[in-house]
C-alpha cells in the first residue's frame, strides 16, 4: 500500500455509546475515511472512561463524495452533529491537548456546545468556520451555520443519527418513577436464586405501587445481571448510575457486596449531590456493617455473627451434637460462616469437635458426591454450612444420594431447590435454618402475604428482609419527602419498624446493620397448624426456637463518616 | 477409611468415563483434522437440553436415543458449511470460529431454554438406590452412566480397531492423502467424523444431565478440562485420552479426599512455624481447595516435560 500525499485533513469522532457508532460508522463512508488524513476516535462508554485511538489513512482514492466535511481545518464530529474549525490544529502533536477538552464531553448537547464554542474561540484567527448541525431538536443558537446540500445518503446519516441522540443523552434522573436497581446473578449457577429475588422484588414494587406509591411517584425494579463476578458487578453498577438509577439492591455474594460498597462511597465523594445508595438484602459478611462499613450501605439481612450466635446459642443445648463437620463456600461469606462457628462453638461447647472443614468453590460444583464421602468417612453427626442457592440444593442432593444421615445447621436451607432436595435425602426435621422469618410463623399479614406471592409466581417467600427493606425505603421517602439517597439514607439511620413477621427492629445507626427477631426453624412433615408447605413437597418449616431484637445486638468496630449535610 | 477410597474411586471412575466420552470425539476431530474445536463441550450441553426436551414428550430412553444423532447432524452440518470453508483460511481461522460457534450456542440455547438450570430428572426406572458399599448408598443411575460409559467406549474400539471403517479412520488419521489416492472421499470422512465426535459428546450430556445440573453454563464449566485431558492423553491418541480421563477423574475426586497442607507437611518434621509469613494463606491451604486446579498444574507439568502427551506420538 502505497502511502501518498500529504495530510489534508484531521477529524475528531466522539463515540458516544453503543447508539453513536451507528452515525459514525455510516458516516464513515461519507467522510474523509476515503483521503490521506488523521482521524481520533474517542470511544466513551462509560464515564469518566474514555478511549482514544487514532486512525491514519494512508491511502488515496479519487471518488471525494461532495457531503460535508471540513476542508483542511479541525473537524468534530459527534453522534451525528458536524462541526468544523479552522486552523486550530497544524501539528499532530497539538492534537492531544485538544483531545482534553473534548474528552470529557457528556452527551449530544455538550458535543455541540464545544463545537459552537470552538468555532467562536476560533473565529478571530480564522478566515473560515462553519458549524453544521443535524438535529433541529437541540437548540443552539449560532450565527454562521449554514446547510449543506444534503444527499440521499447523508439523509439516512440525519434520520440514524436523531435516532440516535436520544439514546446517547443520559437518562435524566427518572422523573416519574422511583428505580431500583437489582445486580443479581441472572445467569449460570446463581440464576434460579437472582430470578426468584428481582420477582420477589418486582412484587413489592407492586405493592407499593397498588398503595400509590411513593410521593405520587411509583417504584419500578430493573434487574441488571452481574453473573457472579465481581468485575462484572461494578459494569453493571455503572450501567445503572448511567440510565439514571440511584438506588442500587444486591444480595447474593458478600465479596460482590464489598466491591458495590466500595464503589458506591467513592462515587458518592466524587460526584456530590448525585449520590447513589446501596441497599443490601443477602450479603452478609460481618465485615460490611464493621471495619468497611459506609453510610452508603444498609444492610437488612442478620449478619453471619449474628446468626451464628443465635443458632450456636441453640446448638449448645443440643446433647446428640458430638462431632461437626463443616462445609462452605471458598469466598467471604464461606469464611465468615466457619471463622464464627470455630470460635462460638469452642467457647459454648468445648466438648465437640470439629471433624471436617472444607472449603469449596463458589457454584461452580455440579456434584457433590466426593464431598459426601468425606462427611461420611469423617464420622460427623451434623453439618454445619452456609451454602445457598445450587450449592446447598446439590449438596443435599448428593447427601440423599449417598444416604448420608446427619443434623444440618445451615443458613439458607430454603433457597430453590432445597426443600425438594431436603425431602429426597428424607430428613424430617433435622434440617435448621436460621433466618429473619419463615413461612409458618404464624403471623396473620405475613400469611396473607405468603398466599399472594405463591398465587402469583409459584414459589414461596425466601427473603422477608426484602419485604422490610422495601416497605422501609417508602416510609423512609414518606419521611424525608425526597427521593434524594443522601436524605434517605439520613431518614433509615435509626428508623424503628414492624418487621414483616411481627416484632420491632430498627436499623442501627451506628453500622446501618438492620436488628430484628431472628428465628431458627425445621423442616420436615407438618402438623395441623402449620399450613404452609414448600415447593410441593408436602413438607414445611417449623419454628423451633425464636430471639428476639435485642438478644441478636453484637458490637461494632463501625466509625461512620456521614456526609457533611 | 476404605470406604473413603472405594466411593472415591467409583466417583473418580464415573467422572473419568464422562470425561473420555468427550475427549474421545474431540481428540479423534483433533487428530484427524488438526482441529482444536472450541465448541466440543456445546455439544455435551446441546445433548443434555436435546435430551430434555425430547424426554418432555416421549421419556428419557427416547431422548437417549434421538438426542444423540441430532446433535452429531448438527455437527457434521458445521462441518460441511461451517469448518469446511474456513478450513482455506488455515487453523487460526478454525480455532476462531469454534471460539465463535461455542458462545453462540451457549447464547442459542438461553434464549431457547433461558438461563435458569432445567428440571431434567433421572427416569423413574433407576431412582433408586443400587448397591450399598459399607453404609455409603451408590445410586443406580450412576451406576447406569458408567455401564454406558464403558460400553460406549468398549464399541467404540472394536470399531476402529476391527472394523473396515475403523481401518480407513485409521489410516486417514495420519495419511489422508494416501487415502484420498486409494478413491475415498476424505472430506465426507472428515464430516462423519466430526458428527459422530459430536454425538458422543451428546450421548455424554443426555446422561450427565440428569445427574448433575441442565443449565446453559454447563459448557463453559466441562470445556476447560476437556482440552486439558486431550493434552495430557496426547493429542489424537484414543487410549491416551481414556487413561487421562480415568487420571483427571481420580485425581480431582482424590483431592477433594486429602486434607493436607503445606503445613502438615512440615509438622511431620516438627517444623510447625511458617518459616514465610506473608505467605501463610499458601501455608495452610489444604490439598481439598487446590483440587479444582491440579488438572491445569499437571497440564503444565506436562507440557514442559513431554510436549507429546502421555501416549501422543507428535507434538503439540
Amino acid at each position: 500500500m502505497a502511502a501518498t500525499g500529504a495530510v489534508t485533513a484531521m477529524s475528531v469522532f466522539v463515540v458516544r455509546g453503543a447508539a453513536g457508532f451507528l452515525p459514525f460508522w455510516l458516516a464513515r463512508f461519507h467522510y474523509n475515511f476515503s483521503r490521506p488524513s488523521i482521524h481520533f476516535i474517542v470511544l466513551r462508554f462509560a464515564s469518566p472512561v474514555a478511549v482514544t485511538f487514532p486512525l491514519l489513512i494512508l491511502t488515496r482514492t479519487q471518488s471525494l463524495p461532495a457531503e460535508p466535511r471540513c476542508e483542511t481545518g479541525f473537524t468534530i464530529f459527534c453522534n451525528g452533529l458536524l462541526a468544523c474549525a479552522k486552523p486550530a490544529v497544524r501539528l499532530v502533536r497539538d492534537i492531544p491537548a485538544r483531545m482534553a477538552d473534548i474528552g470529557f464531553l457528556t452527551g449530544a448537547n455538550d458535543c455541540l456546545n464545544v463545537a459552537s464554542q470552538r468555532t467562536k474561540n476560533t473565529a478571530n484567527n480564522v478566515e473560515h468556520s462553519q458549524s453544521y448541525r443535524l438535529n433541529q431538536a437541540i437548540d443552539v443558537s449560532r450565527e454562521d451555520a449554514m446547510k449543506f446540500g444534503l444527499t440521499a445518503k447523508l439523509s439516512a446519516i440525519v434520520a440514524l443519527g436523531l435516532l440516535a441522540i436520544p439514546f446517547a443523552r443520559p437518562v435524566s434522573s427518572a422523573d416519574d418513577t422511583i428505580k431500583i436497581a437489582y445486580i443479581d446473578p441472572l445467569s449460570g449457577g446463581g440464576a434460579s436464586i437472582g430470578e426468584v429475588g428481582l420477582k420477589t422484588f418486582q412484587f413489592l414494587a407492586d405493592e407499593l405501587n397498588s398503595k400509590g406509591g411513593s410521593l405520587g411517584k411509583k417504584y419500578e425494579i430493573v434487574g441488571y445481571d452481574n453473573k457472579l463476578n465481581a468485575q462484572e458487578t461494578l459494569v453493571q453498577v455503572q450501567k445503572a448510575i448511567d440510565s439514571g438509577i440511584r438506588i442500587i439492591t444486591q444480595g447474593n455474594g458478600s465479596a460482590f457486596a464489598a466491591a458495590i460498597s466500595d464503589f458506591v462511597t467513592k462515587y458518592n465523594e466524587r460526584n456530590p449531590g448525585k449520590e447513589v445508595v446501596y441497599f443490601n438484602y443477602a450479603a452478609v459478611d460481618p465485615v460490611l456493617t464493621n471495619d468497611k462499613c459506609s453510610f452508603w450501605h444498609f444492610r437488612w439481612d442478620a449478619n453471619s455473627d449474628q446468626k451464628m450466635e443465635a443458632l450456636s446459642n441453640y446448638m449448645k443445648d443440643r446433647k446428640n451434637i458430638k462431632k461437626i463437620y463443616m462445609i462452605n463456600q471458598d469466598y467471604s461469606f464461606g469464611h465468615a460462616v466457619r471463622t464464627a462457628a470455630l470460635s462460638m462453638i469452642k467457647a459454648k461447647r468445648p466438648d465437640i469437635e470439629f471433624v471436617g472443614d472444607e472449603l469449596h468453590p463458589l457454584l461452580k460444583i455440579t456434584d457433590f458426591a466426593p464431598y459426601i464421602a468425606k462427611i461420611k468417612a469423617s464420622g460427623a453427626d451434623s453439618v454445619i454450612t452456609g451454602n445457598w442457592g445450587q450449592d446447598f440444593s446439590l449438596l443435599v442432593k448428593a447427601a440423599a444420594d449417598a444416604g448420608l444421615q446427619t443434623d444440618w445447621y445451615t443458613y439458607y436451607a430454603g433457597g430453590t431447590g432445597g426443600p425438594t432436595a431436603m425431602k429426597q435425602a428424607g430428613l424430617s426435621h433435622r434440617v435448621f435454618a436460621i433466618g429473619e422469618g419463615f413461612a409458618n410463623v404464624g403471623h396473620p399479614p405475613a400469611d396473607a402475604f405468603e398466599t399472594a406471592i405463591r398465587a402469583k409466581y409459584g414459589f414461596s417467600l425466601f427473603y422477608p428482609r426484602a419485604v422490610n427493606q422495601m416497605r422501609m425505603l417508602a416510609a423512609a421517602i414518606d419521611k424525608a419527602k425526597s427521593t434524594e439517597p443522601a436524605k434517605i439514607g439520613a431518614a433509615l439511620e435509626g428508623m424503628k419498624f414492624e418487621v414483616f413477621d411481627g416484632g420491632e427492629g430498627y436499623m442501627r445507626a451506628d453500622d446501618h446493620q438492620f436488628i430484628q427477631p431472628l428465628y431458627i426453624a425445621s423442616f420436615g412433615e407438618r402438623s395441623a397448624k402449620e399450613k404452609f408447605d414448600e415447593e410441593g413437597t408436602g413438607w414445611g418449616w417449623r419454628t423451633a426456637g425464636k430471639i428476639e431484637a435485642a438478644n441478636t445486638v453484637l458490637p461494632t468496630t463501625c466509625k461512620m463518616s456521614r456526609p457533611a449535610s | 477409611m476404605l470406604e473413603l477410597v472405594l466411593v472415591s474411586t467409583l466417583n473418580g471412575v464415573l467422572y473419568g468415563m464422562l470425561l473420555f466420552l468427550m475427549a474421545s470425539g474431540l481428540t479423534l476431530i483433533f487428530s484427524m483434522m488438526g482441529v482444536l474445536n472450541f465448541a466440543h463441550a456445546s455439544f455435551y450441553m446441546l445433548g443434555a437440553f436435546f435430551g430434555f426436551q425430547i424426554s418432555k414428550y416421549a421419556g428419557f430412553w427416547t431422548g437417549l436415543i434421538l438426542a444423540p444423532p441430532l446433535a452429531g447432524v448438527i455437527g457434521a452440518l458445521v462441518e460441511r458449511y461451517g469448518l469446511r470453508n474456513v478450513h482455506k483460511h488455515g487453523h487460526v481461522a478454525e480455532l476462531l470460529f469454534t471460539f465463535g460457534l461455542a458462545f453462540v450456542m451457549e447464547e442459542v440455547v438461553q434464549i431457547i431454554w433461558g438461563k435458569l438450570p432445567l428440571d431434567y430428572r433421572i427416569p423413574a426406572a433407576l431412582d433408586f438406590s443400587g448397591f450399598t458399599i459399607f453404609s455409603t448408598n451408590y445410586p443406580a443411575y450412576k451406576m447406569f452412566m458408567l455401564l454406558t460409559a464403558i460400553g460406549i467406549f468398549i464399541v467404540l474400539l472394536l470399531i476402529l480397531t476391527r472394523t473396515r471403517v475403523g481401518l480407513i479412520i485409521q489410516a486417514s488419521l495420519t495419511h489422508p492423502h494416501m487415502v484420498g489416492a486409494l478413491g475415498h472421499n476424505v472430506p465426507r470422512i472428515f464430516m462423519m467424523v466430526f458428527g459422530f465426535g459430536c454425538a458422543l459428546a451428546a450421548v455424554a450430556g443426555v446422561i450427565a444431565g440428569p445427574a448433575l445440573v441442565t443449565q446453559s453454563n454447563m459448557a463453559a464449566l466441562l470445556g476447560p478440562i476437556l482440552f486439558v485431558v486431550v493434552v495430557i492423553g496426547g493429542l489424537g491418541s484414543l487410549s491416551g485420552a481414556f487413561v487421562a480421563s480415568l487420571l483427571i477423574g481420580l485425581l480431582q475426586t482424590f483431592a477433594i479426599a486429602v486434607n493436607l497442607s503445606i503445613a502438615d507437611v512440615f509438622g511431620y518434621f516438627g517444623v510447625h512455624t511458617n518459616p514465610v509469613p506473608f505467605l501463610s494463606d499458601i501455608w495452610r491451604v489444604t490439598v481439598a481447595q487446590v483440587g479444582p486446579i491440579l488438572p491445569y498444574l499437571l497440564l503444565v507439568l506436562v507440557l514442559i516435560f513431554r510436549p507429546t502427551g502421555l501416549m501422543g506420538t507428535r507434538d503439540t
